[in-house]
């Protein structure tokens, strides 16, 4: 005997594309009808929605009536569909489009990013060890965890991990130096601080600083937020700060420069310094020049040091002059080419808005008026300051609380804030606000200054207006507007003007474009300003700001100036669309509401006398706590953990979701099923008592790759059941659920988990509660006799009403209607387990209108004629199997997925033959006449 | 057949033995009972092993990667993998091996789950001196691994299907529009099966010919398909993809002969005639479901005993099925609740009172929990009986009584229908004994044949070629038969369209010079894969490897020792029962 291997290609139709057919679904039957078609020869494309195909079978731990174990049999059909050179596997992705007709459909797919390249991944799991996130694993029903980044089950195929990661936290795109809040707040709850203030200081130089001195956006827009309080990410990075420097636990740096292109960075505030570091860890030599005598800008000179400690800010300054950055103070620079001439090859320019802005009303020269930033930046130089008893502060910033404060601690007796709007509208952050009140600070609002009362040039009051607010203006505040004839008279000695700051015009501006307020125009993403290789950011460009704005710009320029470096588009890839994930979803039952935690505070009279820090930190049981309270709201939070761990470069966690374009000529439907969601059964306790689990849950519960590793426990205290009650019929056979039909399985596997409960614990008691009987397949009445005989199992005919909870030992008592006798019956069990019925898969019937085939009333899709073409759908070349056209067994998936693969490939091997599609479709019809149940 | 030689160049030289084992802890299943490092710590002491390991799941992707990537680097060449059963992963660490360029039959396999760690689950200490006896029994058998061939034969690209009832039709049309030659055989003079003899199927609600009608005409016209009615398989021979088959025709003179690659074996089903039960054989008045459905439609509703119009009926259901103990007649026949249903609902529009007397209502299909809504809003009665007290029927001068208790009432019941219909069970046709024979298929209980594996096999037979379709399994209506014959059709295509496929190399030989020539092995082989060599003189037994299934039953009958066992060798087990006997010192733990 010889094999010449005969092919079905018939060499007059070498033009004709290759005939290939589309699976959509990868669960038992899906798989199987992939098979039936790889075999014959034709190429499959099998699209499965889940990272990995297997369906529910793979969860399912016996399947009866020979109580093989699932997973056994399951995984050698699962390699076989993973190494089928015929089969082309598509997990993580979704049937978008399909056009066209049989022979010759046109289909889009979305390849659902995975982060995790399929070629490359080995399938080894470093990556999920180092996953700091854990969220329950729907692959056990919730019962156990898994983490973001997994693998759902270790059979899965293809061998591949996934990483769940939905789109962006809003804390972290909305903090304007991108620090990764969610990573750094996961990390610390496990108390992997070292890991949480690297993700930290991959964004910014200042963990400690800002951990007291931002204004915190994240929280503004932290999700907890919608549900109780914002979590307290700001004091959570300062945590991590005194943690390090308390614990002496700070890595050392070393300098890793490695370019030879020097860079000059001018003004090193927080702006500068941001750049500077940014531009050091990657390698080039950084020299900032400061004009004043000291680094830190304003937050050395204008930020009062009961806020921030000058040795925080100092060590943090040095650790980036670790980096390799040189700092030259009490340099000015006069032009760009004086940068040019010493030899730096691009420039950051970060000289702030460090001018106080003047009121331009009468006596604002007058002796006893400050202006803030002058005002604080001398008592933060340790400058002689002449204060009176009475000390006004106009204006409602930052820097207006800050010198009402700082007022106060130099001795002031009555210090009042003026502001011109109404409390709502105050710009300082409100904690500081709340601190000042605490402090004696008096608040008028609605009021603005019209004049400087003096005598002898010296302050005696101010003159006042009263306002009242109107339409809100081009910031969205509701503009002031003075109420005529409401002047009054503020008694006062001194008088500090905090109404905004602006850029002082230095020469060096003279080299670029500025505006007309005097700041420096930039490109908007890559900070390039009009001097090419020079670029600026900060308060010089925004106007005075905040100062984390100020550190994400100083970053953005050094990933520009880098990008310049390297003779690159410094603009690519830069856009700023990123989507941000909508409110997370969580179990509102279990949610336990938990205010945020409380920042310690020197007390007030103590306080008052000194500049020592107010704020005092959290303790490490307070942080823990706190940053437990994160919802994780993207599961994934890219801590980079998984990158760090993998050896092969596997993953990349800026991957986008792919399109792919396929032309098939035949298509198989196997989406399969979803279960009845239990608790719509109120009556029955699911959701609200703990040992009423569904069978999936059970079936979980007993499986030895489970949650429990097999070992049969109540959720309520993890002791073995002893007496255990199955109920069935749940979401089947109920006109007034909607579910008028029999779902097939329920018996069966009703009866397969209780015979699995006995076989787990022979002294159980196993008692089923049932409507009829179904035990119709092959073995399958031979099975249930076997259930009553040999395992003892007790079937009860009969309704259960009522489930109540004994709450003494959580067991359940129920009630029964026994329709054999009559009679209501109470009992307990110790477990109750529901056998839920089927229902059609979630979006089929979008899928369904995509394909252009019917579905019958009850949702499944329709198929041609029952009884002579049982896997043909309404459309020729579109076929069905599984329990996508009604619930099935196992065995009954498996047959209509080889039947569907036969009729699939009748069209393809039409294909081959030449004959086009309407000839096929001939051979198909004639007896498949139409007779979908819509129209019978 | 052509055989391959994947790894065979291991068969010449005598190289070092280099053996790896790897063991699994199939998560929890072995390992939570096992002591799995310890087995392959020992196992690394045992001679010519020069690598163990163990593993999370051996048969996943990770695992299969480990042991090809052992091959190459420890330069393995017996591979051992101590883990499940091997009916199910021996195929894919045998592909996992030769991937790695050794020839499949050097791997073998221990299984620690099924024969140690499920079975021992309360005793692990003693489990895992039992794993390392059975692994050091392995290693031994391992050092006596031979390379064998990898056969394939091809496929003659045409099938046989066997019954001409929906089934049948379905299966022959798929495969013949798909391109492939058919042959029909059917032992009836006409096509249609059971389907042509029902008033009304469901779902839908036309009679059974015309259903079929259709399908038979397009049948009839195909070019690809030969339909031979009135036909009877005579002989039937060969392996997968090499049958011959011989048929006698009715009006044929001459048998006719096929060779045919695949073989859909789709028989049906007859409907049981109940013979002493409910006075069946007594009364006209009292007929099976199949009969009355046999009847033209207005002859439903007339009594057969004297013609007067039917005004109360009564179905019994079960009749003949779910009796457990009666073999045979332990299943349910499936079809019939919903038959019964649809019957019953059809037929009250025009008469007084209809009974139906049941046990389980298993109105599973689509849509069949409608025709029992239906018929219960006709006022169709349900009446539950009970499993060990059937109803009881006399017949007094053509008159009716039936007795029964209904459970849900608890009351005893009493109804003079005018007649009375059976639902009796679906039983394999008279002859598949015969059938069993020819193609060599197994039957369950229920009398049905077996599939390759109920779950995920339902349409294969262990014997390789030949498929079953439709109520040849089992009980079921003519929606599921319709199902399977396409799946059926799928397996027999694949194969064709392959045109070749490999085949099991673990067969017996004889050594002909010392076969007696006393024919033991020929009749004791199940398989028929034994004959003479009539080349010889005298003639010495020969065996068809494409036929054999390896089960070593010829090489324990033969009085000569003339059979060897290719994979099972003498050889091979005595090292295996020396390892077990004999424990080397060095292992702890060992030993009977």
């Amino acid at each position: 005997m010889t094999v010449d291997h005969p092919t079905q290609t018939n060499p007059a139709n070498k033009d004709t594309q290759e005939p290939s057919a589309l699976v959509i679904g990868g669960g038992v039957a899906g798989m199987q009808a992939a098979l039936d078609i790889a075999n014959q020869g034709f190429k499959v494309h099998l699209v499965e929605k889940t990272p990995s195909i297997g369906g529910h079978m793979a969860a399912i731990d016996k399947t009866f009536p020979t109580l093989d174990c699932s997973a056994c049999i399951l995984t050698p059909r699962l390699s076989e569909v993973a190494r089928h050179p015929n089969i082309e596997l598509l997990t993580y992705s979704e049937v978008k489009r399909v056009t066209g007709k049989a022979g010759n459909f046109h289909v889009e797919v979305i390849r659902k990013p995975r982060y995790i390249l399929e070629d490359k991944c080995s399938g080894c799991g470093d990556c999920s060890e180092v996953c700091p996130i854990e969220v329950a694993n729907e692959f056990d029903e919730g019962l156990g965890f898994r983490k973001a980044t997994y693998l759902p089950f270790p059979q899965a195929t293809p061998n591949v991990y996934t990483i769940d990661k939905r789109d962006h936290p809003a804390c972290r795109i909305n903090c304007p130096a991108g620090v990764n809040a969610q990573a750094f707040v996961t990390l610390m709850n496990q108390k992997k601080y070292a890991e949480a203030i690297r993700i930290v200081r991959d964004a910014i130089p200042f963990p400690g600083t800002l951990g007291r001195v931002c204004v915190s956006w994240c929280e503004g827009q932290c999700q907890r937020g919608e549900y109780d309080e914002s979590v307290s990410i700001r004091n959570l990075h300062r945590f991590l700060s005194d943690y390090e420097r308390e614990h002496n636990t700070q890595v050392t740096v070393e300098p890793q420069i490695k370019r030879s292109e020097r860079v000059a960075v001018v003004g090193a505030g927080p702006a500068g310094i941001s750049c500077a570091y940014h531009l050091a860890r990657k390698g080039y030599p950084v020299t900032v020049f400061e004009k004043r005598s000291e680094e830190g800008g304003l937050l050395k000179y204008a930020i009062p040091e009961y806020r921030l400690p000058r040795d925080i800010l100092q060590e943090e300054i040095q650790w980036v002059a670790k980096h390799g950055v040189e700092f030259v103070c009490d340099r000015e620079i006069q032009s760009i080419d004086e940068l040019k001439d010493e030899g730096f090859k691009a420039v950051f320019i970060a000289t702030g808005a460090s001018h106080s802005n003047k009121l331009m009303i009468a006596g604002e020269d007058s002796k006893g008026v400050y202006h803030a930033i002058d005002f604080l930046d001398r008592v933060a130089s340790h400058k002689p300051v002449e204060l009176g008893e009475r000390v006004v502060v106009i204006g409602g910033g930052d820097a207006a609380v800050d010198s009402c404060r700082t007022a106060l601690r130099l001795g002031a007796s009555e210090v009042t804030m003026i502001y011109r709007r109404s409390q709502v509208e105050l710009p300082a952050i409100p904690s500081e606000v709340e601190m000042a009140r605490q402090e004696g600070i008096r608040f008028m609002f609605l009021t603005n200054p019209v004049e400087v009362l003096t005598q002898k040039g010296t302050v005696q009051g101010v003159k006042c207006i009263r306002m009242r607010l109107g339409e809100p203006d081009h910031s969205g505040r509701r503009r002031p507007i003075p109420i005529p004839d409401s002047e009054f008279t503020v008694v006062a000695d001194t008088m500090i003007i905090a109404v905004g700051q602006s850029v002082e015009p230095i020469p060096l501006h003279n080299d670029l474009d500025t505006t007309e307020w005097g700041t420096i125009i930039t490109d908007q993403v890559t900070l390039q300003t009009s001097n090419e290789g020079v670029f600026a950011g900060g308060d010089c460009v925004l106007g005075p700001a905040t100062v984390v704005q100020a550190v994400g710009q100083g970053e953005e320029a050094a990933i520009s100036i880098d990008r310049y470096l390297n003779g690159l588009d410094i603009r690519a890839g830069r856009d700023p669309e990123v989507y941000r994930i909508a409110r997370p979803k969580i179990d509102q039952s279990t949610f336990i509401p938990q205010a945020r935690a409380e920042m310690p505070h020197q007390s007030i009279a103590s306080r008052k006398g000194d500049f020592s820090e107010v704020e005092l930190g959290f303790d490490e049981d307070t942080a823990l706590d706190e940053s437990g309270r994160c919802l994780n709201c993207t599961i994934c939070c890219e801590c980079m953990n998984c990158v760090e761990a993998c050896d092969r470069d596997a993953i990349d966690h800026s991957m986008k979701e792919e399109r792919l374009s396929l032309n098939v000529g035949a298509i198989v439907v196997a989406t399969g099923y979803k279960l009845f969601e239990v608790s719509k059964y109120k009556r029955l306790g699911y959701g609200k008592f703990k040992n009423v689990i569904t069978a999936m849950e059970f079936e979980r519960l007993i499986n030895a790759a489970g949650p429990t590793q097999g070992h049969l426990i109540r959720l309520s205290d993890g002791k073995m059941p002893k007496n255990i009650g199955f109920v069935q019929c749940v979401g089947a056979r109920d006109t007034q659920k909607n579910v008028p039909h029999c779902s097939r399985v329920c018996c069966m596997y009703g009866i397969k988990n209780a015979v699995m409960a006995r076989e787990h614990d022979p002294e159980a008691k196993v008692s089923i509660y049932y409507a009829d009987i179904r035990a119709f397949g092959k073995g399958f009445e031979e099975f249930f006799e076997m259930s009553k005989t040999r395992f003892g199992v007790n079937f009860v005919r009969g309704r259960v009403g009522e489930v109540d909870e004994n709450p003494e030992n959580d067991n359940l008592m129920i009630q029964v209607e026994n329709t054999e006798t009559g009679s209501v019956e109470k009992v307990e069990h110790d477990l109750l387990v529901i056998s839920p019925g089927l229902l059609p898969a979630d979006d089929v019937n979008i899928l369904a209108e995509e394909l252009g085939i019917a579905l019958s009333d009850e949702g499944y899709i329709d198929v041609r004629n029952e009884l002579t073409s049982p896997v043909d759908t309404s459309k020729m070349g579109i076929f069905v199997c599984g329990c996508a056209d009604g619930p099935k067994d196992i065995p009954d998936s498996v047959t209509a997925g080889s039947a569907a693969a036969m009729r699939a490939s009748i069209v393809l091997g039409g294909m081959i033959a030449g004959q086009d599609s309407e000839h096929t479709i001939e051979s198909l019809a004639p007896e498949a006449e139409l007779e979908t149940t819509k129209s019978r | 057949m052509t055989e391959d030689s994947v790894g065979m160049n291991a068969m010449e030289s005598k190289e070092e033995l280099r053996i790896g084992v790897f063991v699994c802890h199939c998560g929890h299943n072995i390992a939570g009972v096992v002591d799995v490092e310890d087995v392959a710590k020992t196992a690394a002491t045992l001679p010519n092993v020069v690598f163990t390991t163990h593993e999370m799941f051996t048969c996943s992707d990770a695992g299969q990667e480990t042991i090809r990537t052992m091959i190459h680097e420890h330069n393995l060449n017996r591979v051992i993998v101590a883990s499940c059963s091997p009916r199910m992963h021996e195929p894919t660490f045998r592909r996992v091996v030769e991937e790695a360029g050794l020839n499949r039959y050097l791997f073998e396999q221990v299984n620690l789950r099924e024969h140690v760690s499920w079975c021992h689950m309360r005793e692990p200490e003693a489990a895992t001196a039992k794993a390392n006896d059975l692994v050091r029994m392995a290693v031994a058998r391992a050092a006596n691994l031979e390379p064998l061939p990898i056969k394939k034969v091809e496929i003659t690209p045409r099938t046989l299907v066997v019954g001409g009832g929906i089934a049948g039709l379905r299966a022959a049309l798929d495969i013949a529009d798909r391109g492939f030659e058919v042959v029909l055989i059917e032992r009836e003079r006409e096509l249609g099966g059971n389907v042509r003899k029902w008033a009304h199927m469901f779902p839908g609600d036309k009679p059974g010919h015309e259903v079929l009608e259709p399908m038979i005409h397009r049948v009839r016209k195909h070019k690809n398909i030969e339909i031979r009615t009135g036909a009877v398989i005579v002989n039937f021979e060969g392996y997968i993809g090499n049958f011959e088959v011989e048929v006698s025709v009715e009006g044929l003179k001459k048998h006719k002969k096929y060779e045919v690659g695949a073989v859909i074996v789709a028989t049906g089903f007859q409907p049981y005639v109940p013979v002493g039960l409910y006075n069946y054989d007594k009364s006209l008045d009292i007929m099976t479901l199949g009969d009355l459905q046999g009847r033209p439609d207005e002859q439903q509703f007339i009594r057969p005993s004297d013609g007067k119009p039917v005004r109360k009926v009564a179905f019994i259901g079960c009749v003949g099925s779910r009796e457990p103990g009666w073999k045979g007649h332990e299943h349910c026949s499936r079809y019939c609740c919903s038959a019964l249903a649809k019957t019953a609902g059809i037929m009250a529009d025009r008469l007084d009172e209809v009974v139906i007397l049941y046990q389980d209502i298993r109105t599973y299909g689509k849509e069949h929990e409608d025709f029992q809504r239906v018929a219960r809003q006709k006022h169709v009665i349900y009446t539950k009986y009970p499993p060990d007290a059937k109803p009881e029927v006399e017949v007094n001068d053509g008159k009716i009584t039936m007795r029964w208790k209904d459970v849900l009432a608890d009351t005893d019941m009493e109804f003079n229908p005018d007649i009375i219909v059976l639902a009796t069970a679906m039983v394999p046709p008279e002859g598949i004994e015969e059938v069993s024979h020819t193609f060599s298929l197994t039957r369950s209980s229920d009398g049905f044949f077996n599939p390759e594996h109920v779950k995920l096999n339902p349409v294969t037979t262990h014997t390789a070629g030949i498929m079953i379709a439709g109520a040849a399994q089992a009980a079921k209506n003519a929606s599921e038969s319709v199902i399977d014959a396409s799946g059926a059709a799928a397996k027999a295509v694949g194969l064709m369209a392959k045109g070749a496929v490999e085949i099991e190399s673990t067969v017996s030989r004889v050594i002909p010079d010392l076969c007696s020539s006393c024919a033991t092995c020929i009749t004791a082989c199940p398989y028929g894969a034994i004959s003479w060599d009539m080349s010889r003189d005298p003639h010495i037994a020969y065996v068809t490897e494409a036929k054999c299934h390896g089960c070593g039953t010829c090489a324990a009958a033969c009085p000569s020792n003339a059979i060897i066992m290719l994979h099972s060798t003498n050889e091979q087990i005595m090292a295996m029962v020396e390892a077990y006997l004999c424990v080397p010192v060095a292992t702890p733990g060992g030993g009977a």
